[in-house]
């Protein structure tokens, strides 16, 4: 779930008719300084880090006079909350409270519909005190309901002023999570100050996922909750998510770096979220250290199966590639076997690589990928759902031991040299061309036509779409496939390239 | 006997004009699925492999009659307006089969589901599949290769629940590798909000005589 800041809720919590304590989130000292000078009075300076329980690790503190404020902003801009760096804190007044009050926004997984948890005492420690929360119950068009607002409020011993506001705080809330399609939302506390006003005095917010797209207003880079700051590789891999929607695929770094005793770092593709943990599980148990996690399934394109490989393969120092996610998939695996034959292809791969492919077509998927092994210097093996998980893990340590560990560098992919060239011809697909080499045509035309199942042929002596090339844009798999099997028959002059934004120049810059 | 589906059950596919939606559509009549319509806004009067489309589930179900069954297989972004025409033409059961369907989404989903005494599966889910019978969505791929992995719950069956698409289509094969019959497979999806929960799934199957 992406999450938002304390100072970024905030500001969606007064977009939506709350009060938000007078204040700023600064990035250096100096500027904390002047931002209290600006407030006057009292502030509270506190980091802008996802965790809980701040207060506790120095992320909190409170100055009288500005000048106080530097040493504080100083330390808490050099501090590391986890893998990550604080960049902000935020500068406020400090307001004075009278009583406190925990408001959270959730959904509901048994309802199926949002709900409000409340109770009366807000500040640190609300875990401990779970029995005396409340809940009212939303509907999700609707809001609250109104008999179960007026039930907790009225338990509160407030005036009928305060009760009021209450009541409007907790609408407000709902509203506000509506606005922005959060998963969760919560003000703790919300203050009821001596001047008799509700304020929001902190906030945590997370928001859907999958809506994110739909909030451009809350400028989310990458819509995912990752432990540390997002690599570049994961930015590169995110952007490659975004490009094509034709199932699904994740990336995140997980090490860099085997610690002592392991067997070695691994470059790790599943498919499917169940098969991947088991596959993992059998990884780990035999000794290695997972460099990532990769799931490409829900029926995916070869070409995101390619590029998915292509940026594991951009990590260095693997002594391996293991593939296997759900045994048994509902999906043609043969296509995942020609994107993942390209990428080893392209990056002459000399580290080995066990796959597990079972399911649909798993016969012709572990045809592909032991065809091509035979073109590169290293094994790439093929299983079947008949092989569990352990045994290829078994087999994979067998072969990185056979390989003496030797430790993969990352590489530019061969590229013909006719590409972009007077000679080739260009052919417009997704995100990427197909190339053919314009002298060996007459040569290669019969089998390219073969292996593209027909989708080139030849015009008056020149490769031609057989369909239009709206049509002939999206089959850049079976266009992958050709090229594949081009290779894999000896036959050179046609290449298939699939940008993937970034990866060059990555790869590139870490030489 | 089975839960959800079975070879007599009326199906209509959202979306059947579609990349997904035309080729599963094949496959499920492949196996024995009952598809009686297709909806497609703006494309109604075509039809896909004999199949009659239509331009709004309540226009299927005005020209055909009762149907009782709609899978879905529409972009994420217009999974929650489908989802709830169908639930409103008075269709009980929907299968959301895309994923990164919004959580707000499914939420007024299952609000609309509430209100007209329906039911929905997923969203994110490959279907339901009951053994010799038929399919809904996508369960097994093919269906020679559902008819081999899977066997069919006669006289009677076990029950397969999954929250893993991967692990619903293991599960029923690893079962079918050891002599064990099935009355039917559910994916229920792996989202945080879903129509049909672990329990639920439970209790349908503890109603079903056969399993």
């Amino acid at each position: 779930m992406a999450r938002l800041h304390e100072y970024q809720g905030k500001k969606i919590l007064a977009v939506n008719g709350f009060k938000i304590p007078r204040g700023r989130a600064v990035s250096s000292a100096n500027k904390a300084v002047a931002a209290a000078k600006e407030l006057g009075g009292e502030v509270v300076i506190k980091i802008q880090a996802w965790t809980t329980g701040r207060a506790g690790i120095g992320g909190v503190a409170f100055a009288k006079k500005p000048e106080d404020l530097q040493a504080h902003a100083e330390r808490m801009l050099a501090m590391k909350v986890g893998q990550f760096p604080v960049e902000a804190v935020l500068v406020e007044e400090n307001i004075d409270i009278d009583r406190e009050f925990f408001l959270s926004f959730a959904i509901d997984d048994a309802a199926r519909a949002p709900v409000i948890i409340f109770a009366t005492g807000g500040g640190t420690g609300i875990e401990d005190r779970a029995a005396s929360t409340r809940r009212i119950p939303c509907d999700v068009n609707s809001g609250p309901l109104n008999s179960a607002v007026d039930d907790v409020v009225g338990s509160c011993g407030l005036s009928p002023a305060h009760a009021n506001q209450l009541a409007e705080s907790i609408r407000k809330l709902f509203a506000a999570a509506r606005s922005v399609e959060a998963r969760s939302l919560e003000i703790n506390p919300l203050a009821l100050t001596k001047s008799g006003e509700f304020v929001a005095a902190d906030c945590r917010i997370t928001i859907d996922d999958y809506a994110v797209g739909r909030h451009p207003e809350l400028g989310i880079e990458i819509a995912r909750e990752f432990d540390h700051p997002p690599t570049s590789l994961e930015r590169i891999a995110y952007a490659v998510e975004q490009n094509d929607h034709r199932g699904t695929f994740y990336f995140a770094q997980l090490a860099t770096a085997a610690p002592k005793g392991s067997e070695g770092l691994v470059g790790f593709h599943g498919a499917g979220g169940g098969g991947s943990m088991m596959s993992m599980d059998a990884i780990v148990n035999a000794g290695f250290t997972i460099a990532n996690f990769t799931d490409t399934s829900g029926n995916p394109s070869a070409s995101k199966v390619y590029r998915a490989a292509r940026i594991i393969l951009a990590q260095p120092d693997l002594v391996g590639y293991f593939g296997s996610g759900s045994g048994v998939a509902s999906q043609e695996q043969y296509w995942s076997a020609y994107g993942l034959a390209k990428a080893f292809w392209e990056l002459d791969l000399d580290i080995p690589a066990v796959i597990r492919l079972g399911g649909n077509t798993e016969d012709r998927a572990v045809d592909i990928l032991h065809r091509m092994s035979k073109l590169l210097r290293a094994p790439v093996e093929g299983y079947r759902k008949s092989d569990t998980p352990a045994f290829i893990a078994a087999r994979f340590a067998e072969l990185v031991a056979t390989a003496a560990a030797k430790k993969w560098k990352p590489r530019a992919p061969r590229v013909p040299k006719f590409i972009n060239h007077d000679v080739a011809i260009a052919l417009a697909v997704k995100n990427g061309h197909v190339w053919i080499d314009r002298e060996r045509w007459p040569q290669i035309r019969s089998a390219v036509q073969e292996h593209s199942g027909g989708l080139i042929v030849d015009l008056a002596g020149a490769p031609t779409p057989s369909v239009t090339a709206e049509e002939f844009a999206t089959k850049d798999s079976e266009l992958l496939a050709c090229e594949v099997e081009c290779h894999l028959a000896g036959i050179q002059g046609f290449y298939l390239e699939l940008d993937i934004p970034g990866l060059d120049e990555l790869i590139g810059g870490a030489r | 006997m089975a839960i959800l589906i079975d070879e007599k059950k009326r199906v209509v596919v959202q979306g059947i004009t579609g990349r997904e939606g035309s080729v599963r559509t094949r496959l499920m009549r492949e196996y024995g699925t009952n598809v009686v319509a297709g909806v497609t806004p703006g494309k109604g009067g075509q039809s896909v492999l004999g199949v009659p489309v239509f331009n709004t589930p309540q226009e299927a179900v005005n020209s055909l009659g009762k149907i009782d069954i709609s899978v879905l297989f529409v972009p994420a972004a217009g999974v929650k307006d489908a989802a709830i025409s169908a639930i409103e033409a008075g269709i009980k059961l929907a299968v959301l089969v895309p994923d990164r369907v919004p959580v707000w989404d499914a939420m007024e989903i299952a609000a609309a589901a509430r209100a007209n005494g329906a039911m929905f599966l997923g969203p994110n889910t490959l279907g339901a599949l009951s053994p010799g019978k038929a399919v809904l969505g996508m369960i097994g791929g093919r269906a020679e290769s559902a008819r081999q992995w899977f066997k069919p719950g006669v006289p009677k069956g076990v029950g397969v629940i999954s929250r893993s698409g991967g692990m619903a289509s293991s599960t029923g094969y690893y079962l079918g590798q050891a002599g064990v019959r099935i009355s039917t497979i559910v994916h229920i999806g792996g989202d945080a909000v879903i129509g049909t929960r672990l329990p639920d799934a439970a209790l349908m199957f503890k109603e079903d005589p056969l399993t």
